[in-house]
């Protein structure tokens, strides 16, 4: 009885052939490969990304610098009627191309910035774990390489 | 009144041309960041297209293997 079950549950197993085997291999570790350089980049983007992002702040303080000088050197000079009407300077913030009415709105804005550049810093703690992983994914990219040198 | 000449003290004079030096070289500062903003943004686009070119090629490989599964008559 026993062998009889076993018999039927044999025959019953089917199988689907696989064309070109080697191929499908190598396609499917390719695109792992793909995948794990993919994460690389993504970390390469973060970084390039926080580095604009300290550059914009570097940029903003710059003109906050640029703009306190020519207040002073406005000093300098004495209270005399202008001879060109200049045009009315709007507050601006480089970070976000964005314009202001007032001065009020604008410095609200700027305050939002700063709570930002406070989480970056946070991060900026945690960049040790964001290069292990890197030399993880190196390590995987590794691994799958090695399997396709060897087909 | 917009004709006369205006005068200012020579201590304010060289108050005025220091100032001028700073805000020169605070303008030649803020010209090298944005100089450096742009390139960043320049390779920014870079990795994304060729994160694009990734997305492309894996799409093509799935797209074979897929291929190959669903017509296992051709053996």
């Amino acid at each position: 009885m026993k062998q009889k079950k076993k018999r039927k549950r044999s025959e019953e197993v089917f199988y689907v052939g696989v064309r070109d085997p080697t191929e499908v291999r190598r396609n499917l570790l390719e695109s792992a490969r793909e995948a794990v350089r993919f994460l690389q980049r993504y970390e390469k983007l973060k970084e390039i990304r926080e580095q604009k992002f300290q550059a914009m702040l570097q940029l903003d303080a710059e003109v906050k610098d640029l703009r306190s000088l020519v207040g002073k050197l406005k000093k300098s000079f004495p209270n005399a009627r202008p001879h060109v009407s200049l045009p009315k300077h709007k507050p601006f913030c480089e970070l976000c191309r964005k314009e202001f009415s007032d001065t009020a709105g604008f410095l609200k804005h700027v305050r939002i910035h700063q709570q930002k550049e406070e989480k970056v810093s946070k991060i900026k703690e945690v960049k040790p774990r964001a290069l292990n992983d890197l030399e993880k994914l190196e390590s995987e990219l590794n691994d799958i390489e090695g399997k396709l040198g060897e087909m | 009144m917009n004709e006369m000449p205006v005068f200012v003290k020579v201590e304010d004079f060289k108050e005025a041309l220091d100032l001028m030096n700073m805000i020169r070289a605070k303008i030649e500062n803020a010209k090298h960041t944005l100089e450096k903003i742009n390139q960043l943004r320049g390779e920014e686009a870079a990795e994304l297209e060729l994160w694009q070119e990734t997305i492309d090629e894996a799409e093509r490989k799935i797209e074979f293997i897929d291929k190959t599964l669903s017509d296992p008559n051709a053996l």
